[in-house]
């Protein structure tokens, strides 16, 4: 899964630190998915959503045969 | 149309033993623990003469140093969240895994090892059987229990 978090992110002006306690997880949890390395649930993928008023899937996408 | 979460109580249940964690602080009190009662066992084996203390004592010690790692694994990261969460569930699948194997394997390569330079090796490790077998039994047990809680209508 491939995603556009870190240019939302930067749209919103905003460092992981930042986005990391809006939505309260750790820095390295936004590090994480930003670097594909995790992927998060849906409840934080909501939270994301509301964050960046936007649906999941516009910064959440399905990468090949996944 | 909103719906509750529906529950079951085998799964509730799970959930309350698997959700319990100590406070952060917990993990530098468990940690000065271990070191002490890992120190304890050494100098029991060392300075206390009578072996019937010794024994005892250094049970009580090596048993301590067990529960301060226990309480260094169920205690809390600064910020708990999905990823710990994963990192904590991947570790404990990782640490069962390879302790069954290394001490399934052991034995044999202990026995290997001795018979080049013993006529007469001995085969050890029969402690260990039914640590494995409660361990892996109880993971089983409980996979199956889930799975079903899992799938309830």
């Amino acid at each position: 899964m491939k995603n556009r978090l870190k240019i939302e992110r930067a749209i919103l002006n905003l460092t992981q630190e930042e986005l990391s306690e809006r939505i309260g997880v750790s820095r390295q949890t936004i590090n994480s998915i930003e670097t594909n390395r995790f992927v998060p649930s849906t409840v934080l993928a909501l939270k994301l959503s509301l964050l960046f008023g936007k649906p999941v899937n516009d910064f959440f996408e399905l990468e090949g045969d996944e | 149309m909103k719906t509750k979460l529906q529950i079951p109580e085998e799964i509730e249940n799970v959930n309350k033993f698997t959700n319990f964690q100590l406070p952060n602080k917990f993990k530098i009190i468990g940690l000065v623990m271990f070191i002490l009662s890992f120190m304890t066992v050494f100098f029991v084996a060392i300075y206390l003469e009578n072996p019937e203390y010794n024994n005892v004592s250094k049970r009580i010690a090596s048993t301590l140093a067990i529960l301060s790692l226990l309480m260094i694994s169920v205690s809390r990261e600064k910020i708990e969240d999905e990823l710990i969460a994963k990192i904590r569930m991947q570790s404990y699948h990782y640490a069962v895994l390879g302790t069954v194997i290394f001490y399934a394997l052991m034995p044999f390569i202990n026995f290997s090892v001795e018979s080049i330079n013993s006529s007469m090796p001995n085969i050890q490790g029969s402690a260990d059987v039914s640590i494995l077998s409660t361990l892996l039994l109880m993971q089983i047990l409980i996979f199956r229990k889930l799975k079903k809680a899992y799938n309830e209508e």
